[in-house]
């Protein structure tokens, strides 16, 4: 009974996964004024210094996390080379954000998301070196954190781990969508309205697709986690060995 | 599996000393960028597709594959910044295009389709480069590189494993 259960729900997260896989687009190489892709260069770099710096300090305690989070960063793109494109010269796919933010916290996971999004730059024409700053910015900084203090808020008022887990990613994901919109309204403001009308135009254009996927996404990270608390018990507990926080 | 990685150990230029094509592609790109001039990106689109075609031999279909990827992705997002809306009837001077309905007004300004035809070339013109770069040039010499330039250890271990697991799944 409780197989069968399992495979129902397996198999309609599937489904629901299948047309639209999740989300998080990247503007393309090119889209952004020089001046804006310095800027968000700026800005995450702070970040990338900071997450470099807890990994090195997690990789001399234990070496194999290096290996883990190699691996992972792997699997992170494989997923999301599954893409799809989507309106306003980015596109969607699953961003595991969320659930690598739970794992590893959200510092190591700038890191590793920035390398998923040079590769996806680099290995699919997905993305770009000029935007990676804001690219990461929106994917590997913001939905990270958004993600993990969703998620230490949900446990804090104590609700069930799986509702946790689902509002983290999906509220990571919503994050990633929302900042994406900032920074193209903050390149290309509409001359009548200026910021806020350009930043409707792309939210309103992003939210048709960007919301589905968010909650696809989020009921993915849940069976993800399910099956990894399942299956994988002795990983995770390495991974807390990670981020002491994450449980 | 992965085709760009495929051309970048197996292409006419795969000889030419790495940091030189890092050099001249990044150079480019950010030139490019910086200008934001439509006669620049064009210059750079035309050199960048000859070297790709002519001095690295990728196949012309699966180069324009690879255009196609993107033109798509511009073609969508230019569409947002072309069409503007407004709730008020307000005068705006060099009107390309409107249409009324209820209370709204959309429209397209001469502005707007200056900044979308400028982005167009921008965008085709830096992509080039960037394409020039990774079908040209393996992301272990890459990485090499940057051991060189002394960017941390950790770090470019760090994108080597990654790039490593990645044949993996």
């Amino acid at each position: 009974m409780k197989r069968t259960n399992w495979k129902t729900i397996y198999f309609v997260i599937l489904l629901l996964f299948v047309p639209k896989r999740a989300s998080a687009m990247h503007i393309m190489e090119g889209f952004l004024p020089i001046e804006w892709a310095i800027f968000w260069w700026g800005l995450t770099l702070p970040f990338l210094i900071l997450g470099y710096r807890s990994i090195r300090s997690k990789v001399r305690e234990n070496p194999e996390t290096k290996m883990i989070l190699g691996l992972s960063g792997a699997f992170v793109f494989i997923l999301s080379a599954l893409k799809i494109p989507s309106v306003t010269g980015s596109s969607s796919h699953p961003t595991g954000v969320g659930l690598g933010s739970i794992l590893f916290g959200p510092l190591a996971m700038s890191v590793v998301g920035s390398i998923v999004l040079l590769f996806q730059a680099v290995l699919l024409a997905h993305g770009g070196l000029t935007t990676l700053g804001a690219n990461a910015f929106s994917m590997a900084v913001c939905g990270p954190f958004i993600a993990y203090f969703v998620f230490k808020g949900a446990t804090k008022l104590g609700w069930s781990f799986s509702l946790a887990v689902f509002l983290a990613a999906a509220f990571g994901d919503l994050g990633t969508y929302v900042v994406t919109s900032v920074q193209l309204a903050l390149a290309f403001p509409s001359e009548v309205g200026g910021f806020m009308a350009s930043f409707s135009k792309f939210a309103g254009i992003f939210a048709l697709t960007q919301i589905p996927l968010a909650i696809s996404e989020g009921l993915l990270t849940v069976v993800v986690m399910n099956f990894l608390k399942k299956y994988n018990l002795g990983e995770l507990k390495l991974l807390r060995v990670l981020s002491k926080e994450a449980r | 599996m992965l085709l760009i990685d495929k051309y970048a150990y197996f292409n006419g230029l795969k000889d030419v000393h790495p940091l030189e094509k890092m050099v001249f592609a990044l150079s480019l790109l950010l030139f490019s960028l910086t200008v934001r001039d439509m006669a620049v990106s064009l210059i750079t689109f035309t050199v960048m597709s000859a070297l790709i075609i002519f001095a690295a031999k990728i196949p012309l279909s699966y180069y324009f594959k690879l255009l196609l990827l993107p033109g798509f992705f511009i073609l969508s997002g230019t569409i947002t910044i072309l069409f503007s809306f407004t709730s008020k009837f307000t005068s705006i001077s060099d009107l390309w295009w409107s249409w009324k309905f209820g209370n709204w007004q959309i429209f397209i300004s001469d502005d707007s389709v200056s900044t979308v035809a400028n982005l167009i070339t921008v965008v085709f013109g830096s992509i080039s480069c960037l394409y020039f770069l990774t079908l040209t040039t393996p992301i272990t010499v890459i990485l090499s590189v940057l051991r060189k330039l002394k960017v941390p250890s950790l770090l470019v271990d760090l994108i080597e494993l990654t790039y490593r697991f990645i044949f993996i799944f």
